[in-house]
């Protein structure tokens, strides 16, 4: 039955309060005694040979006969006007099939205003033309005689200089004005100048971090093919329905007349949640050439054009008893849209959770600049906020003389104190102990050999992960005894479709390779959730068991009425029905499913609500281990213990692996990867992988994942939250807390490369 | 990418008759670097003459008084053959330290050394700078974090070769062939700054073909090391680097000193200074200090690359001690 019910619901650390219809009759949590046969096991991945042997197809391996290869023109300016666009030469080679211009769709609207191909470049890289094309030679060629004539503007590329008074306008007329993406968010508790008045220590420092690529290893990018008047969008994204939903909207078609498919692919990271506009493009130049289109971004426009991680500058002030007890936190940040972004993350969020302190003030400005557009990037907002927040809260405990460990644990947050609820748990005491001692905290005093120092810092992790309906399942028994299961959600290539599987070959007692799981088509499978914000774990594999849980209902109905008992006392384990209690086999599954035949065993599972008096996260930390040459700048992360609580582990070696994949990400971010921008003409200078750095494998250091704390049987049926984003938010942190204990000096600018060590050493460190 | 002819030759005659008197038609070896500036539409050559047929360029030998190394040699060959490892440790040990395994498979030791300048407005198709023909050096007023702290005028580019330095340091000879005939010349006397000339870091023109290196057997008595800065551990070119090579004689006096850096320059940067202060030195501590100290006296810092100064010292200090032993 359905129940219409307003709840708080968290998206990459923004709440907000949405509707949200549920269904009543979501499973209990499994028991604590239960054995488990399936979930909690190291399972590789179901795909893992299809991905290793390349015959997984990714979005760059679809080919329909006939398809055109499609591509687009960027500005090379990163503001102008187009005054002109002549395509006479361009439409006159032999092959090319389609050109777009600003002309051509000026009908749908980009970013609230702003047309699909603008006729005002705001970026080097905004999207001005696009062309399709018989080959890739030919549409390559097409797009070099695309003649545009610009006439520059005047532009501006830093974030605080875009709020100064006169600055140049980027949406001039549109609200809130004053290059502002959005109103100054502000948050206040209690009475921070009472509390820096009580204050016997305060610290008080500028942080800055850069921008950073997300650089997945499959570019933006679609096929898209109309059969008749259905489009069919094969596409990387991290939303198959949200992609829908958009599609239909831009093209004005019915819902059911898109199909959107995304089989494989090479990682989002959070610039995939949304409808790129190289999908939107294909699919209207396959529309206008009655062909498939391909398009794919280059790695260039990657870089330039599908969002980032954004640069931001953030004030923080701490103040403290001798005892380390916070009184006040009071924080600014000034982070940026880029010429278009969607919406402010929040930089602050964690100031105002991670330490429990009574009197906090946080103001957070978001402003165009002429730059891409940000968007979400794994932890947005947290990541950049708590790079600040725990490094200085590092500074706090040098100023008091306390152990950094010792200063955290004082002022650890008992209950949410933005939403004054308990939390469903939390387990970060365990998380500080056990990851103080696999580092060897004690034992390893900072030190080295000569001009090569080594030190060991740690920074805290908070992050939602509590995942939300809707999300559904379903899941239909064939009569070979085998099973088809269908959830609409998509793997970015953190092995879903085996935790899924593992999830159902539980609830139904059957062997995991007895189940099918299909995923990432809107024709094939239920609604899911977008797989961002953490939410893909908590928010689906819920369904999943109660979908797998009313298949078996059904199972046992059958095999009661096989039988002739009541379907009460009979239970599934290892592919048998057996009696309950006893255990005596009575039949197999397989018996239960040819008798079926084909009457059809159809089970639908829908995520539950999500608990209304407690709030749901995750907790972690990291502690890192670096050395560092004094003597070259150069930084080596040596080893990271990330100790984390996800609530129950459904699969240890997935989840290790998205610790590992996010502390690599955290190195990178903290150590190498900077988008570069020339201020005078304004161009990105490091749009590629030569000089956009980011780690290999000869520069990931040892990494010991911790889980902590039981299931979280609070949070949702499974108990598991989600850990997407939690391993990359403590990284940077850590490892400048690191340098700072192996060399004495604060770097308090990402990323810490070999200039910024050597320049802080001059300008101020022990040598 | 533009349409180009691409011609495949068998030996150096045919080369040189393929190539032209401009540069519309290049020379093709490994391919890790020219293809590459094709595909970011900086050249666009209208012929390729693909020289990696020729099967005498790849050959790494001894001959009378020292070695020849061919255009051709992979620098993974360099890097693993016994004759170099055993009497030339600083060529071995730079063409370690090069790209990534899989580019040095590829890539060749004439095209490292010839490679084209990283600096990235160089590789900015849209900025068309002085060295490609422009009228600025976007990198003087820009970001220039990368760039060169010696020579920097009126281009601030920096030699982005690790086998260079080596190379110099052992005082290589080059074999240039043209069509009027084979000549050799000292390598550091190929290299042209950019006062000399903006637009090309070497004396070849468009008609000539690399051949091959000689190098001098290095002397009894001499040991060298070659030391490179990086940021990520591998595939990545040198913030700075230092190619030592130093002769003592029975009393541990310095009797020669090449001291050649890079990453640091538009051109391997022989640091006279440093060799100056060194000659009939002990290699005290003080005196590699002193060295180091002298090596970095005339290096002058743009907006971004101060470090580098302090990063230089630290690299010849560390070969000089080093080479103590």
């Amino acid at each position: 039955m359905a129940i219409i019910r307003k709840q708080q619901v968290e998206v990459e650390g923004r709440w907000h309060e949405e509707e949200v219809i549920v269904e009543q009759d979501d499973l209990a949590p499994w028991a604590d005694e239960r054995v488990m046969t399936h979930v909690g096991r190291g399972r590789p991945r179901t795909d893992a040979e299809a991905r290793v042997t390349g015959t997984a197809k990714y979005t760059y391996d679809i080919a329909p006969a006939g398809m055109l290869w499609a591509g687009i023109l960027h500005s090379p300016y990163p503001h102008a006007r187009v005054k002109s666009i002549d395509t006479t030469q361009a439409s006159a080679l032999p092959g090319v099939r389609c050109i777009l211009t600003h002309d051509d769709c000026r009908h749908i609207a980009w970013n609230d205003h702003t047309p699909l191909l603008t006729d005002i470049a705001r970026f080097h890289g905004d999207e001005i033309a696009a062309v399709a094309a018989d080959s890739e030679a030919i549409l390559a060629d097409a797009l070099e005689l695309l003649s545009v004539e610009y006439e520059e503007l005047p532009f501006i590329v830093d974030p605080v200089a875009a709020l100064a008074e006169g600055a140049v306008e980027i949406h001039p007329g549109t609200d809130p004005g004053g290059n502002r993406a959005a109103p100054p968010t502000e948050y206040s508790r209690g009475d921070v100048e009472r509390g820096f008045a009580e204050a016997e220590v305060v610290v008080e420092a500028r942080y800055r971090t850069p921008a950073a690529v997300h650089n997945s290893l499959e570019p933006h990018g679609s096929v898209a093919m109309w059969e008749n008047d259905l489009l069919t969008v094969w596409d990387t994204t991290q939303h198959i329905f949200g992609i829908r939903a958009e599609l239909a909207e831009k093209l004005s078609i019915p819902l059911n007349k898109v199909r959107v498919i995304s089989q494989y692919m090479g990682g989002g990271f959070g610039a995939k949640n949304d409808l790129s506009k190289a999908t939107a493009l294909a699919a209207i130049m396959a529309r206008k050439t009655r062909r498939p289109v391909k398009l794919m971004l280059t790695r260039e426009q990657e870089n330039l054009a599908s969002g980032h991680r954004p640069p931001a500058v953030v004030d923080v002030e701490l103040g403290a008893r001798k005892d380390g007890t916070l009184t006040a936190i009071r924080a600014r940040a000034v982070s940026t849209a880029g010429a278009y972004g969607r919406y402010p993350f929040s930089i602050c969020g964690a100031m105002h959770e991670l330490y429990r302190c009574d009197n906090v003030e946080t103001v957070q400005e978001d402003v165009f600049i002429n730059t891409g557009p940000s968007c979400a990037f794994r932890g947005p907002g947290y990541v950049e906020g708590i790079f600040a927040l725990d490094s200085a809260m590092d500074e706090l405990a040098a100023a008091l003389g306390m152990d950094p460990l010792e200063l955290r644990l004082a002022n650890y947050a008992e209950s949410n104190q933005v939403r004054q609820m308990p939390y469903s748990a939390k387990h970060l005491r365990e998380s500080y102990r056990s990851g103080a001692a696999a580092i060897g905290r004690h034992e390893r005093s900072s030190g080295g050999e000569g001009r090569r120092r080594r030190g060991i810092g740690m920074a805290s992790q908070v992050w939602g992960g509590g995942g939300a309906p809707p999300s559904y399942a379903t899941m239909r028994v064939n009569a070979d005894g085998t099973f088809d299961l269908a959830t609409g959600t998509q793997d970015l290539g953190t092995g879903t479709k085996t935790v899924m599987t593992q999830v159902a070959a539980e609830e139904l007692g059957v062997a995991e390779e007895k189940i099918r799981i299909s995923i990432g088509d809107t024709l094939a499978c239920p609604y899911s959730l977008l797989s961002a914000g953490s939410l893909t774990v908590p928010s689906v594999s819920p369904a999943v068991r109660n979908a797998a849980s009313e298949v078996k209902r059904q199972l046992l109905d059958l095999a009661s009425a096989m039988l002739e008992t009541d379907a009460a006392q009979l239970d599934i384990r290892g592919g048998e029905v057996v009696a309950c209690p006893g255990g005596e086999r009575k039949l197999t599954v397989d018996e239960v499913a040819a008798k079926a035949g084909n009457y059809m065993i159809i089970g639908k599972g829908a995520r539950g609500p999500n608990p209304t008096d407690s709030s749901v996260n995750t907790f972690g930390v990291q502690f890192a281990e670096v050395e560092v040459d004094t003597g070259t700048g150069e930084v080596r992360v040596l080893r990271v213990v990330a100790a984390h609580e996800f609530g129950r582990v459904l699969n240890p070696l997935t989840l290790s692996s998205q610790i590992e994949g996010g502390v690599l990400q955290g190195v990178g971010y903290g150590t190498l990867e900077e988008r570069v921008i020339d201020a005078r003409i304004g161009r990105v200078v490091n749009a590629n992988l030569t000089d956009y750095q980011l780690p290999t494998a000869m520069d990931t250091p040892e990494i010991t994942s911790l889980f902590t704390g039981p299931p979280d049987t609070v949070a949702n049926n499974v108990g598991a939250k989600g850990a997407g984003e939690p391993p990359i938010i403590p990284t940077a942190p850590a490892v400048a807390n690191a340098v700072y204990a192996a060399t004495g000096v604060r770097i308090r600018e990402l990323p810490i490369n070999a200039a910024r060590v050597l320049e802080a050493l001059r300008d101020g460190g022990e040598e | 990418m533009r349409s180009f002819e691409h011609v495949r030759v068998h030996s150096v005659d045919e080369a040189l008759e393929a190539l032209g008197d401009d540069w519309s038609a290049r020379v093709l070896a490994g391919g890790t670097d020219l293809l590459h500036e094709m595909k970011q539409g900086i050249v666009a050559p209208q012929r390729l003459v693909d020289i990696k047929r020729i099967p005498e360029l790849g050959d790494i030998s001894d001959s009378k008084g020292g070695f020849s190394v061919g255009a051709l040699a992979r620098i993974s060959t360099l890097e693993e053959n016994p004759l170099v490892c055993s009497r030339m440790p600083i060529l071995a040990q730079a063409a370690a330290e090069v790209a990534s395994p899989q580019l040095r498979n590829m890539a060749t030791v004439a095209g490292n050394v010839l490679q084209r300048p990283r600096c990235w407005y160089y590789r900015d198709r849209h900025t068309v700078c002085l060295r490609r023909g422009g009228k600025l050096c976007f990198a003087a007023m820009g970001d220039n974090s990368r760039h060169a702290i010696f020579g920097a005028a009126p281009c601030s580019m920096v030699c982005p070769s690790d086998l260079a330095p080596a190379l110099v340091a052992l005082g290589a000879k080059v074999e240039i062939a043209r069509r009027k005939g084979r000549l050799e010349m000292p390598l550091q006397e190929t290299f042209r700054t950019p006062k000399q000339d903006p637009r090309r870091e070497t004396c070849l023109g468009p008609a000539d073909i690399l051949t091959g290196f000689r190098i001098p057997e290095p002397a009894p008595g001499s040991r060298g090391v070659f030391l490179k800065a990086r940021e990520r551990q591998v595939w990545d070119f040198a913030l700075a680097s230092v190619a030592a090579l130093v002769q003592t004689d029975g009393d541990g006096a310095v009797t020669s000193a090449s001291i050649v850096l890079g990453g640091v320059a538009p051109n391997p940067w022989v640091s006279q200074k440093a060799q100056e202060t060194l000659a009939g030195e002990t290699l005290t501590e003080e005196a590699c200090r002193a060295a180091a100290d002298a090596a970095v006296s005339e290096a002058k810092a743009m907006k971004h690359n101060g470090y580098k100064i302090d990063l230089t010292r630290t690299l010849v200090a560390r070969a000089l001690t080093e080479l103590r032993g």
